[in-house]
């Protein structure tokens, strides 16, 4: 059964709206929707951090962020103006870092309206056009490396449960705990027969998981709907929050270690397009801020 | 937008996908007159189910009073409101259903519930419509002051809103027996289906970050055995079974006896366009006919009427398909009624239960002579 979808000519009406709708009729230079990035080359190893000082000397691009009219659910505005994007490699490993406003951090995902502030980097072979920018085609599967507030929390100030959002918690006892600590602390006390009380976890499905190891996910679509995750996870980053800015490093090795993943060149050319997801305004899946799909140069 | 025909509001309606019936669509009639609000099903759900940590706040079953209750808190009520009006032509709906009131860009119309919304699941338990201040209020049939109870699971519809909704197909119906399930490994925790089930029975897990639903005991289903929430119910409300479509009802099935023969059991609000496949024998003693049309759609008053007849010792085939609910664990495939007693037979045939139609009397002298010992009465 196939996802919910608009026609590619309601697609594509709907884009030239949002184009247009996006655009504030002001007298200043108001950057593209079109991201046109150079992954600048730098001596190894690449910058983990935000803050480190590398990214000082690597040059920005502004790029507009438009709304997502492609796929139901729609989000027709965009929450957040423009998403600045560096980026760069060592031959090994290529980094991106995403700047983007946001006036709270939304990182906990606990609660039933809690939703986690998010970014994106889709990569696609050069040529990809507007059919493969809607989230891949069964033909053209694009990568994406996907920055998870939610995650990051996780790794800085450990796995969040449901005593992180409901403090006063109380309960008689969880049945395959009986014995166990109390309350009972995933995953530590949580044996392997007990996991069937947590089915997400005994599924394996990665959003399940207690600990994280990376708060960077990388995942493969083709076509909307068809989001998983590749079989090696081996993207990292950081994400950090000051002053009502994200500034947040995503990375991932040059060279694919999965089938559909792609594998960057240096000195090749990419399309590339970035999305940001802002938990205050309820951003999820489909309902995110999206830039068109772009050019992406690699140094050699 | 494909359509698909929705015997329920007795025409076709928009649905994002094909319609594609089951081979076997479980459903089940819960008789209101009989719920005493013991919340057995509950524990029993609860127990198995939910008890795991995330899921606290969970009720996959759960039973609220009419009219002021409601888990999570005023479900029906807003997803009423947000429908409009909701006018019928007879058999025919002629409002909108949750996707024809879908607004641009949404999937269907819904919410997203707060966590306290979810607090208070005994909420009005036991309210009656109006206070009981006169005593008018008791000596009417039907009553002037009322409630009733509603015990409610995931409806496991034809038409799903939650299945609608999911941008990844992470939730599906089996082809083999209709149960619907969310894909524990699929799901990214939208919880767009979260905010449109109108019944509000799938859930968000707190710890594992994805959501969760009523699987209908399915792994006993498969074996032929009752889920537990209709198998434990102390008042044998639940009659569990597979419901067919009108024109394939099947006389001796006793879902399609309650529910098309006789017609005594109806769908849970209707008017939302979802095929919901657990029906309810509305309370004959509630005294406001349009507060039950608005439940359970124009087919109250027959109902009411049919149910009623067997009250009165004229229908004995009612009497018995009702008094084979929970008289056996076993899933009752085809009955029988015959010389005072209701027989359930099994998908094979084979005679799983036979219950009497009038319990037999017992006389039990006040010696026994065997164990030497006198009986005492201790009622």
């Amino acid at each position: 059964m196939a996802a919910q979808r608009i026609t590619r000519r309601q697609a594509l009406a709907g884009l030239a709206a949002l184009g247009t709708a996006a655009l504030p009729a002001v007298a200043q230079a108001q950057p593209s929707q079109q991201p046109d990035v150079r992954t600048v080359r730098v001596p190894s190893p690449l910058p983990a951090d935000p803050e480190a000082e590398v990214w000082d000397r690597v040059p920005p691009t502004e790029v507009a962020l438009i709304g997502q009219a492609m796929v139901l659910p729609t989000k027709m505005r965009p929450s957040v103006r423009a998403v600045r994007v560096r980026s760069c490699h060592d031959g090994e490993r290529v980094a991106f870092l995403l700047e983007w406003e946001d006036p709270r951090a939304d990182r906990r995902t606990v609660k039933t309206r809690e939703f986690k502030d998010g970014c994106g980097v889709m990569l696609l072979p050069q040529g990809a056009g507007a059919t493969e920018w809607m989230m891949g085609t069964p033909k053209m599967p694009v990568t994406v490396l996907h920055w998870r507030a939610d995650w990051q929390l996780d790794l800085d100030q450990g796995f969040q449960d449901v005593e992180a959002a409901f403090p006063n918690l109380a309960f008689d006892f969880y049945p395959p705990l009986v014995g166990a600590q109390h309350p009972p602390k995933l995953p530590e006390a949580y044996p392997p027969e007990a996991r069937r009380w947590l089915p997400g976890w005994y599924a394996g499905n990665p959003l399940s998981q207690p600990r994280k190891t990376s708060p960077v996910e990388k995942l493969v679509a083709q076509g909307a709907g068809t989001l998983e995750q590749l079989p090696t996870q081996n993207a990292t980053g950081k994400g950090v929050w000051k002053d009502g800015r994200w500034r947040v490093v995503l990375s991932k090795p040059l060279r694919a270690a999965d089938a559909r993943e792609i594998t960057l060149t240096p000195g090749g050319t990419y399309a590339v397009a970035f999305a940001v997801w802002q938990g205050i305004a309820g951003d999820r899946g489909a309902r995110k801020s999206i830039t068109l799909l772009g050019r992406l140069r690699v140094e050699p | 937008m494909p359509k698909v025909y929705n015997w329920q509001i007795g025409r076709e309606m928009d649905y994002p996908f094909e319609g594609r019936r089951p081979q076997r669509q479980a459903a089940a009639v819960f008789d209101t007159n009989k719920c005493i609000a013991c919340q057995t099903c509950t524990m029993a759900c609860k127990t198995t189910w939910t008890s795991g940590k995330g899921q606290e706040y969970m009720f996959w079953n759960n039973v609220e009073t009419k009219p002021w209750g409601s888990y999570p808190l005023a479900w029906d009520v807003r997803v009423l409101e947000m429908l409009g009006p909701q006018a019928w032509e007879g058999n025919v709906y002629r409002g909108r259903t949750l996707f024809e009131a879908a607004p641009g860009g949404e999937r269907a119309v819904g919410y997203l519930p707060e966590d306290l919304d979810y607090a208070y699941p005994n909420r009005g338990e036991d309210e009656t419509n109006v206070p009981m201040t006169e005593e008018r209020f008791y000596l009417r049939l039907p009553h002037d002051a009322w409630f009733f109870y509603l015990p409610r699971i995931c409806n496991h519809c034809t038409y799903p809103a939650c299945l609608a909704s999911c941008p990844r197909t992470a939730i599906y119906k089996r082809p083999e027996d209709g149960i619907v399930l969310l894909d524990q490994q699929r799901c990214r925790g939208y919880r767009e289906c979260v905010k449109n089930c109108p019944f509000k029975k799938v859930f968000y897990n707190h710890t594992t970050r994805v959501s969760e639903k009523c699987v209908l005991c399915f792994p006993a289903v498969e074996r032929g055995i009752q889920p537990r929430c209709m198998r434990n119910c102390i008042g044998k409300i639940r009659t569990f079974g597979f419901v067919s479509t009108p024109d394939r009802a099947r006389a001796d099935n006793p879902v399609d006896f309650l529910v098309h023969v006789r017609k005594v059991a109806l769908p849970l609000l209707p008017q939302l366009g979802l095929e919901a496949n657990i029906y309810y024998i509305p309370p004959v003693h509630v005294g406001n006919l349009r507060f039950l049309q608005m439940l359970f759609g124009p087919g109250v008053e027959g109902a009411i009427a049919a149910y009623r007849r067997a009250m009165e010792g004229k229908d004995e085939e009612l009497l018995g398909v009702l008094l084979l609910a929970v008289s056996t664990d076993r899933i009752v495939h085809r009955f029988q009624v015959r010389r005072g007693h209701a027989y359930g037979y099994d998908e094979r045939g084979e005679e799983v239960v036979r219950v009497p139609l009038q319990e037999p009397t017992m006389v039990r002298p006040a010696y026994d002579p065997q164990h030497r010992a006198y009986r005492y009465n201790v009622t």
